[in-house]
């Protein structure tokens, strides 16, 4: 699917980096959190629907329907020649996880759209809870740390989660290479987009709303004086964990959104130059603590992306190889100026913060008057 | 004294080799309003802190109304009626002058994640919490400003958005403000004491208040601490505090 030069693999990504990126405006731009960790919290979304979304349908198909189960046994043992004990074993294993996937849980799900419904609920609920999970751990810290240590801790949690854990561990979601997830629709992409854009809708007017509530202003508050937030009468450990924990799990949204597109996804996907740094980027260059800035921002970024990672290529065409490889690796460095160009121009970034009232006060300062 | 409101006993608070504050004893008396004096870097401000906890004194203890507060939070300490503000403003620079002086009344049922976006829990606690600001406000003379950051404000009127603050709280005990008038001009100056000694009166509020204008503040208060070197020099009546020759050495020496 391509519409002029943006690729519906851009269109998921782009909706994925925007609810990413409000997540993080409610804690960097807003609250002052420094969350370089945001990684680990997007791949709890895939994780759901990798490692523990693919054991949970597996065991569904193997209750649902047994013989079809030990058909699948049969012919992994057939043409892998391994004996795996359950589906479950063999859905979350390296070897299988492909075929079981793809021959057996697919097609058993296409042919169960309650089950499928089901699991979706049961799925989307999983990584909203391990998201939430997560941030409570990281929140331990951010309780009690300054923000630079905190941005470092949450820096090297993410890291320790996604790139040790997470990848060495075969048994949690594959290791380095993944597991594939489970599919919800006949055209996971479709399916995605839309699952996608709902969610950019329901996270935007949800970020908004706090953004003009009493809630949003204790926010900056803790942000702008932590100490005389507390003077008065504010728990700021408490405000910051609240706040990372609906961060978390937002973000958690956009790893679901992004895996329903690609269904099967390395680990090493979910990096930190992916999902901590781009979307700290389109953040800075959109404007922190503004909804639409943190939206703009991604969009500006990606389109701007796109067009050299696209127009690069074609003018390096028929050159060197050296060249064209230099073409390739000069989008990068292309971006990286462009950021530097806006930052030095407009250093509050596209769309600066702006007041966001909770009420109309320029009307009650008129009733006052009277 | 009897029942006094707040006590603090045998706090040291040292920052390197220096005694900021070296063995200081207090008594506020209940329902008046106590004036601390003494000269610049005797250690006021640092009690100010320590009394509402943003540092630890190394000895002593904080006594709020017969409760042991030494080890609480400076938000825990403001939920048991312990208001105070900032000689030096700290003010919230992304907030107008309007939401700086909402946020310091505390209990607001809209600021929660999920009770944040339910506007019907909160429109009238805030829609009463932004009339009393705009009145607030209206007093110390800064109206006009309601739709300033900090950043635009003179020194005396960052001041008196800091007097704003401390006074919007429902049900404080106390209320500590250090040097409210400073910077601001003798009739407003008058007019916040008159305010405060009016509170007192018709609240039975406390005020502990640290003030170098001691030709504007004499006037409006019950009792008198003065401090030197860390330690307190003389207490009692104000006139006596004033003229006890302790303390006239201290400004002299000082
Ligand atoms: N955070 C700090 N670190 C190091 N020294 C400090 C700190 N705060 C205060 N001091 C020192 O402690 C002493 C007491 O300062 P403090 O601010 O309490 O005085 P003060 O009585 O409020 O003076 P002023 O009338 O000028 O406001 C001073 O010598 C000051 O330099
Ligand atoms: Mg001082």
């Amino acid at each position: 699917m391509e519409f002029l030069i943006f690729s519906d693999t851009w269109l998921i990504l782009l909706i994925a980096y925007i609810i990413t990126t409000i997540s993080l405006n409610l804690e960097a731009g807003y609250t002052g959190i420094p969350n370089f960790g945001k990684a680990v919290f997007v791949f709890m979304g895939a994780w759901a629907a990798q490692g523990i979304g693919i054991r949970l349908a597996a065991w569904i198909v193997e209750k649902q329907d047994p013989a079809l189960a030990q058909e699948a046994l049969e012919f992994l043992k057939n043409h892998l020649g391994q004996d795996y004990p359950s589906l479950v074993a063999a859905a979350a294993d390296t070897d299988a996880n492909r075929i079981v996937a793809n021959q057996y849980i697919y097609p058993f799900l296409q042919d169960h759209p309650m089950i499928v419904a089901m699991l979706f609920i049961a799925i989307v609920l999983i990584a909203v809870g391990l998201a939430a999970i997560m941030g409570l751990i990281a929140s331990y810290a951010a309780l009690r740390l300054r923000e630079e240590y905190l941005a470092i801790l949450l820096l090297s949690f993410s890291e320790l989660m996604v790139m040790v854990i997470f990848r060495q561990t075969e048994s949690l979601n594959g290791g380095p290479k993944g597991l594939w997830a489970v599919k919800f629709a006949a055209d996971n992409r479709v399916f995605a987009i839309i699952f996608g854009l709902v969610v950019v809708v329901l996270v935007y007017l949800y970020a908004e709303k706090l953004a003009h509530s009493p809630m949003g202003r204790a926010m900056r508050a803790v942000r702008d004086d932590e100490i005389a937030a507390g003077v008065y009468g504010r728990d700021v450990a408490g405000i910051r964990l609240k706040v990372i924990i609906v961060s978390s799990i937002i973000a958690s949204l956009a790893g679901l959104v992004y895996i329903e597109a690609n269904l099967a996804a390395q680990s090493l996907s979910f990096d930190r130059v992916y999902w901590t740094f781009f979307p700290w980027a389109f953040l800075i260059l959109g404007g922190m603590a503004n909804n639409k800035g943190a939206v703009l921002g991604v969009i500006v970024f990606m389109v701007l992306r796109r067009m050299i990672d696209y127009g690069l290529p074609q003018l390096a065409a028929g050159h060197s190889a050296l060249i064209q490889m230099a073409a390739a690796y000069l989008s990068n460095i292309l971006v990286g100026i462009i950021i530097l160009l806006v930052l030095y121009f407009r250093p509050q970034g596209i769309l600066p913060e702006k007041p966001s009232k909770t009420l109309d006060f320029g009307e009650i300062l008129k009733q006052e008057e009277a | 004294m009897s029942d006094p409101i707040l006590e603090v006993r045998g706090v040291v608070k040292k920052f390197g080799a220096l005694r900021a504050l070296d063995g200081v004893d207090l008594e506020i008396p209940r329902g008046k309003i106590t004036l601390l004096i003494g000269p610049n870097g005797s250690g006021k401000t640092t009690l100010m802190n320590v009394i509402s906890g943003v540092y630890t004194p190394d000895e002593g203890r904080v006594i709020l109304d017969g409760e042991d507060i030494t080890g609480l939070m400076p938000h825990e300490r403001f939920r048991k009626g312990l208001v105070r503000n900032f000689q030096i403003p700290r003010l919230f620079s992304g907030l107008t002058v309007l939401e700086n002086t909402a946020f310091a009344r505390y209990g607001n049922p809209g600021e929660g994640v999920v009770s944040g976006v339910l506007k019907k829990k909160w429109i009238g606690f805030e829609e009463e919490t932004i009339r009393r600001s705009v009145r607030m406000i209206t007093f110390t003379k800064i109206r006009h400003l309601w739709d300033k950051k900090p950043s635009e404000l003179s020194g005396g009127q960052m001041k008196l958005l800091e007097v704003s603050r401390s006074l919007m709280p429902d049900n404080p005990k106390i209320i500590l403000m250090d040097e409210p008038t400073a910077g601001v001009n003798p009739t407003l100056a008058h007019e916040i004491f008159q305010r405060i000694k009016q509170i007192k009166e018709e609240r039975g509020i406390t005020f502990l208040i640290v003030e170098h204008r001691l030709d504007i503040a004499v006037g409006y208060v019950d009792y008198a601490y003065a401090m030197a070197f860390g330690k307190v020099v003389a207490h009692g009546e104000p006139e006596e505090v004033l003229t006890h020759p302790k303390v006239i050495e201290s400004y002299l020496g000082g």
